[in-house]
């Protein structure tokens, strides 16, 4: 029935990203996790008791910066790369793949030369049906309906409601394929890491293949450092005052501070849990429900009240927010770690953006900023895939080539001349790479998440030094991968209706005191049924 | 006398058919084999538009069935479990997101029915009284325009002329006065919205009654004007009435779909105003069925508009029947 309309307001979402008209409608993330509501609503999977696979980093790549936990960092892209796999993978049969997107639809088949080589280069013929991001939840939903999943198709690991049913109706069982030392027949999806790996375990079995982002999901404040110095400011206030006095000091009648109201930041700066706290006796508190929560929401008001905020941050999209700053409009804006390297493609005069860690509200320090969920999206494999399930594997094994192999240069940048031109010996796009190369493929099988800007390593190296400052002390979300029925079911649904109360309270139509009524109804509609869902799927994984 | 006049300038436009035939009567002796004879090139012609219909409003109404199940995209409807009436108890049980995006609705209906059909009724006469042909053209050109612009667009352009950093409150700032708050504000977001649909469909709705003004009788006018009746008695007493059948005719084509306000227009804007005053029963269909997955209650809902769409319909057309009037058909 409104099959149509739904693909309008797609098109909607696509016509904007270009063109960069007035922001509108429903939030589109970019490379991030925004459009998925993380942090809110924690991911609907389990460790369950099934032995995850072997953890077998790829022995070839050393990264420039590494260290625990964060991720690492390439200055400067390998020379000669060679080749990790003998021939192309698979069955040598041509697949279908329902992928994500994030960039503008590329040329078709017949005139995309890259999309023409991958498919030499796989052996087969690759279909590939392409999904915006803040459309996929609809794309998906409705596709499924149909029964036209092709044999790849990515997926969120939550914000479909009854996800695990799903997947035990259309997904293939990977388990026995992948659980345990048994992934090392695929040695690149051996590589991800382990943690990213839970998110892909629902009731017990494997159904899917993760994109890991280690950190790189983090959301952060990004300011835009070169007018901050300009104006002779500091961009490191030392307490939640200071920050806002910041703010204040930066706006003028045609400029804002922030892009959006950074209700992230704001609740790191006063001490909100990342999605939930668990107290020593076992307890989970939801942050919904946590004390500092209203002074949070008070801090954001104020800012809006005052003025800092851009006036048409509520019908603006991330895509929107990023083109203020860039432009100067606003000087702040929310965005994860992997959002950095879009900003260095938005201008033709590059300009300076770096992150802005949140003080303690009351002083004191450095707060600790919230962990992003370890997986970005998973890929499942069509049960309607058949015997081909293990050739299926075997192409997300070829895509999840590691960094510094000549897979990993041909799936990201093309063919050299065409695609890329090699300056300063680093693989640039051409206008004809940044179109072509868009098919999705980052989104269906990668390797673990490197830090690299062709052209930009001090980019790369500050947002490294950024991490090495503020990881340490980043708090996780204890139901990132951790699973709830009710969750599943309702959680979407009972967690838009808290952020429609957000933005009707920062807005100032509803009084702050507003939220511990919702919060009252939030319990009893389903918070309380996930408390205890997630108290006890934590206390199996631990006991 | 008004009546009079009204059916002498329908009865006039009738006969008045360019290619001056009449409508072929039905003659009783005939039979029916000898009238699909005589019709079947016709019949021919209309069965590709009818396949369309079937197939895509027929046969998916099925698809309705779904409102009495618990349905899930991955079982399907044969294996989604049966819940009979259930679904629907969200309409009797007083569910406020529900109570809301109804209240909303019939707001916006009756403003619609108020402030928007209207419109290109006026639009026309005053089109009409342009002498100049040219002049005429130029301007429907222009009206029609934005009929041919997707919602996203108006919802675009709206935005860079009146949201908070667009044309005028930047004008504004830049000469020290107060900004005025329209786009994001709940208080403004009706008169907003109505503006919208008058701005971007008036132009093209004039067209049908145009078509009507055209038929009606000059020398009626001629006739009137020897009597001495001035501009407003003509209006009144041979335009309006010359336009009545159709008026009525598409008040209750619109009444059929009275609680459909708006998709596109609503959800592109919901963000930026809250949904305790965005939400309607369109809206909340889609944010619940297909986002929040509770597909069965959708159905439902839908199901039961559609319903009371088709029994506004019927009733209408059973009093404009009552009043004298064609309506949209004769049983």
């Amino acid at each position: 029935m409104s099959e149509i309309r739904i693909d309008r307001r797609r098109l909607l979402q696509s016509t904007l990203a270009l063109g960069g008209l007035a922001a509108l409608g429903v939030s589109m993330s970019s490379c991030s996790n925004d459009g998925r509501g993380d942090g809110e609503s924690p991911s609907g999977s389990s460790g369950g008791s099934v032995a995850l696979p072997t953890y077998v980093p790829y022995p070839g790549f050393t990264a420039d910066l590494s260290g625990d936990g964060l991720t690492p960092a390439m200055l400067s892209y390998p020379s000669n790369p060679e080749p990790v796999t003998d021939g192309p993978p698979g069955d040598g049969q041509d697949f279908g793949a329902f992928a994500l997107t994030n960039t503008p639809i590329p040329p078709a088949l017949d005139q995309n030369q890259f999309w023409q080589s991958l498919n030499e280069r796989l052996g087969a013929g690759m279909s590939v049906s392409l999904v915006p991001s803040g459309d996929f939840t609809d794309r998906f939903q409705t596709t499924v309906a149909g029964d036209r999943l092709p044999e790849l198709f990515t997926y969120w690991p939550k914000g479909i409601p009854g996800l695990p049913s799903l997947l035990r109706e259309r997904a293939a069982d990977l388990t026995d394929l992948l659980s345990g030392d048994a992934i090392k027949a695929y040695p690149f999806l051996a590589s991800i890491p382990t943690e990213s790996w839970k998110s892909a375990v629902y009731g017990g079995r494997i159904y899917g293949v993760p994109i890991a982002r280690a950190v790189q999901s983090t959301v952060v404040l990004y300011g835009r450092t070169d007018l901050l110095a300009q104006q002779g400011i500091d961009p490191s206030p030392s307490s939640w005052d200071e920050m806002h006095a910041m703010f204040a000091e930066v706006s003028s009648s045609n400029t804002w501070a922030l892009a959006s109201v950074p209700m992230q930041i704001i609740r790191q700066s006063f001490g909100v849990p990342n999605g939930w706290s668990i107290d020593d006796g076992g307890t989970w508190t939801s942050a919904f429900e946590h004390e500092a929560q209203l002074e949070a929401l008070e801090a954001g008001r104020k800012l809006v009240e005052d003025g800092l905020v851009h006036p048409d941050t509520t019908s603006s999209d991330n895509q929107q927010r990023k083109t203020w700053t860039v432009a100067g409009t606003t000087w702040f804006v929310e965005d994860t770690f992997s959002g950095r390297p879009a900003f260095a493609n938005m201008a033709a005069t590059p300009v300076d953006v770096d992150v802005v860690l949140p003080p303690l509200a009351g002083g004191g320090g450095m707060a600790p900023i919230w962990l992003g969920a370890p997986t970005h999206n998973l890929t499942g494999i069509s049960l309607k895939a058949g015997d081909r399930v293990e050739a299926m594997l075997d192409v997300l094994n070829w895509l999840s080539a590691p960094f510094g192999s000549a897979e990993h240069l041909f799936k990201n940048y093309g063919i050299e001349g065409v695609h890329y031109d090699v300056v300063d010996g680093e693989p640039v796009l051409n206008d004809k790479g940044r179109s072509e190369t868009k098919l999705g493929i980052e989104y269906l099988g990668q390797g673990p998440f490197v830090s690299y800007l062709p052209g930009f390593p001090d980019v790369a190296e500050s947002m490294f030094e950024v991490q090495r400052e503020a990881i340490p002390t980043a708090v996780a979300n204890p139901a990132a991968t951790l699973f709830s029925e009710t969750e599943s079911r309702k959680g979407t649904q009972l967690s838009t209706t808290m952020t429609d109360l957000e933005t009707d309270i920062l807005q100032g139509r509803k009084p702050v005191s507003a939220w511990t009524d919702a919060v009252a109804t939030w319990k009893q509609d389903g918070g309380d049924a996930m408390r205890q869902e997630f108290e006890q799927a934590h206390a199996e994984n631990v006991g | 006398m008004t009546t009079t006049a009204g059916r002498q300038a329908t009865t006039r436009s009738r006969k008045l058919r360019p290619d001056g035939a009449r409508t072929p009567a039905r003659r009783p002796g005939q039979s029916w084999w000898a009238r699909l004879r005589r019709d079947h090139p016709v019949l021919l012609l209309a069965l590709p538009g009818m396949a369309v219909i079937v197939v895509f409003q027929y046969l998916a109404l099925g698809g309705n069935v779904i409102a009495f199940q618990d349905y899930q995209p991955y079982l399907g409807i044969d294996r989604s479990l049966w819940v009979g009436f259930e679904n629907f108890s969200i309409l009797f049980n007083g569910d406020p997101r529900f109570l809301q995006a109804l209240g909303n609705t019939l707001y916006i209906t009756l403003l619609q029915t108020v402030f928007v059909f209207p419109a290109p009724i006026v639009l026309a006469l005053l089109l009409n009284s342009l002498v100049s042909n040219k002049i005429k053209q130029t301007v429907q050109s222009v009206l029609y325009l934005p009929h041919f612009l997707s919602w996203v667009i108006v919802v675009a352009v709206f935005q860079q002329v009146l949201g908070g950093a667009g044309m005028i409150n930047n004008f504004l700032r830049a000469n020290g006065w107060d900004t005025i708050s329209i786009i994001g504000n709940p208080d403004a977001f009706y008169a907003l919205i109505t503006s919208q649909v008058i701005w971007k469909d008036t132009g093209w709705a004039t067209i049908l009654f145009l078509a009507v003004l055209s038929q009606i009788d000059r020398s009626l006018y001629e006739a009137s004007a020897m009597d001495g009746a001035s501009r407003w008695r003509q209006i009144w007493h041979i335009t309006l009435p010359g336009m009545r059948s159709i008026i009525v005719l598409l008040l209750i084509l619109k009444l059929g779909d009275s609680l459909s306000v708006g998709f596109e227009q609503l959800i592109l804007q919901q963000q930026a105003v809250g949904r305790d005053v965005s939400e309607v029963l369109d809206t909340y269909v889609y944010n619940n069925g297909v986002i929040g997955g509770a597909w069965g209650i959708s159905a439902a809902v839908g199901l039961v508009k559609g319903v009371v769409g088709l029994v506004l319909v019927l009733v209408a057309n059973k009093v404009a029947h009552a009043l004298g009037e064609e309506g949209v058909y004769r049983a």
